[in-house]
């Protein structure tokens, strides 16, 4: 079991500019306060589309906490209403969280669409990711005809 | 070089590694069945243990000799040829709060210079066995720290040779407590190279010197 834990520990080292030890970040990148952040749109076996898949890095040399229930997902729908979506979270597990300096992390979250099929487009307004630096509001726009960020 | 192929290898097989005797359906907040939001977050309870290896370097007066096959003590006539030398292993477990950490160290060490008898081949070795209490704090890459390490140093010097049997050797027992510095530098937050220097609280003569890479559980320990 400490094995495991300390393997995880390795697996959570943050190299610098959108990279971790074992691969460079997947997605759209964007820098909130201390955090390198790449945002993606992904696909899953099981969750329902949309689903943002989540790379970070802490570049600072402390912690930082990472609010994801700060993260606000808009979406654009084929009438060109613009709604925000509320992220899937069944068991409240998004929360601030510390993440140690030189560290990084992932995560996939899906958000509730009031339509039938996915969205064609999905901003991401990370702005307060980083609880201690919030930064502007800079969404970033994934999908197909998105354009990055705003 | 070697080392950070090591970590990547060991970094692509940490996810089997957590996995293992869960099948995980997906990776999306809410569906996971294993794995859970925020297990990259130090707000997962995960000890901040740290072991450390390194070579150590220990200089301290020897007692005045008793040989097993002598009646009396030997005595050196200056103090300085009861001077020893000891180079070996320091192998150190250590964990703690942000600020304060404590564990145990253990050297075993060869012995490079010790009193000389005359007309007999002189070895011998030492073997330390310490508690550690330590404060330490982070600036960037680097931490720096002090701490006390006290404990019982047992050194076996032989003037035996090749003997197969042999009367010729004293073992002697010291007590030991240690003032220490640290520095150390982290390459990445799970990994540390640093250096100890140590000066004995109660024997001017005593010192010790560590170099020594550390494994973290906790990136950095957690220090403030």
């Amino acid at each position: 079991m400490r094995l495991a834990v300390l393997l995880l520990a390795v697996a959570g080292c943050y190299l610098g500019h959108f990279q971790n030890v074992r691969s460079e970040f997947v997605g759209t990148r964007a820098q909130v306060g201390c955090l390198d952040v790449a945002v993606a749109l992904t696909d899953d076996a099981t969750a329902p589309p949309p689903i943002v898949a989540y790379e970070f890095g802490n570049r600072c040399s402390h912690e930082t906490i990472v609010d994801f229930s700060a993260v606000r997902v808009f979406a654009t729908g084929a009438d060109g209403a613009r709604i925000e979506l509320r992220p899937y979270d069944p068991k409240s597990e998004l929360r601030p969280m510390q993440l140690d300096a030189f560290t990084s992390g992932e995560e996939r979250i899906a958000y509730q669409s009031p339509w039938p099929s996915p969205p064609p487009v999905v901003c991401v307004d990370l702005s307060g990711l980083d609880h201690d630096h919030p930064t502007p509001a800079t969404p970033t726009c994934l999908g197909a005809g998105a354009g990055g960020p705003l | 070089m070697k080392t950070l192929v090591i970590i990547a290898i060991v970094a692509s097989l940490a996810p089997r590694a957590h996995a293992k005797g869960c099948h995980e359906v997906s990776r999306v907040v809410g569906y996971e069945h294993c794995f859970r939001f925020g297990g990259w977050s130090r707000d997962e309870h995960v000890f901040p243990l740290r072991l450390e290896v390194g070579w150590i370097h220990q200089d301290f007066m020897a007692k005045p000799l008793m040989l097993s096959g002598d009646a009396v003590a030997r005595t050196a006539g200056d103090a300085d040829s009861l001077a020893t030398v000891a180079d070996g292993v320091a192998v150190r477990w250590l964990g703690g709060g942000r600020l304060v950490y404590g564990g145990l160290e253990m050297d075993t060490s060869g012995l490079e210079r010790e009193p000389q008898v005359p007309d007999l081949p002189a070895s011998g070795a030492s073997w330390s066995f310490l508690g550690v209490f330590g404060v330490h704090a982070s600036l960037w890459r680097f931490a720096f720290g002090v701490e006390v390490a006290a404990g019982s140093r047992i050194t076996l010097f032989s003037y035996c040779g090749d003997q197969k049997s042999c009367a010729q050797q004293d073992t002697q027992f010291a007590g030991v407590i240690d003032g220490r510095v640290r520095a150390e530098v982290f390459p990445v937050p799970n990994w540390s190279l640093g250096v100890i220097y140590g000066h004995s609280m109660f024997d001017a003569s005593a010192q010790s010197f560590i170099v020594y890479t550390g494994l973290h559980f906790r990136a950095l320990d957690g220090m403030p």
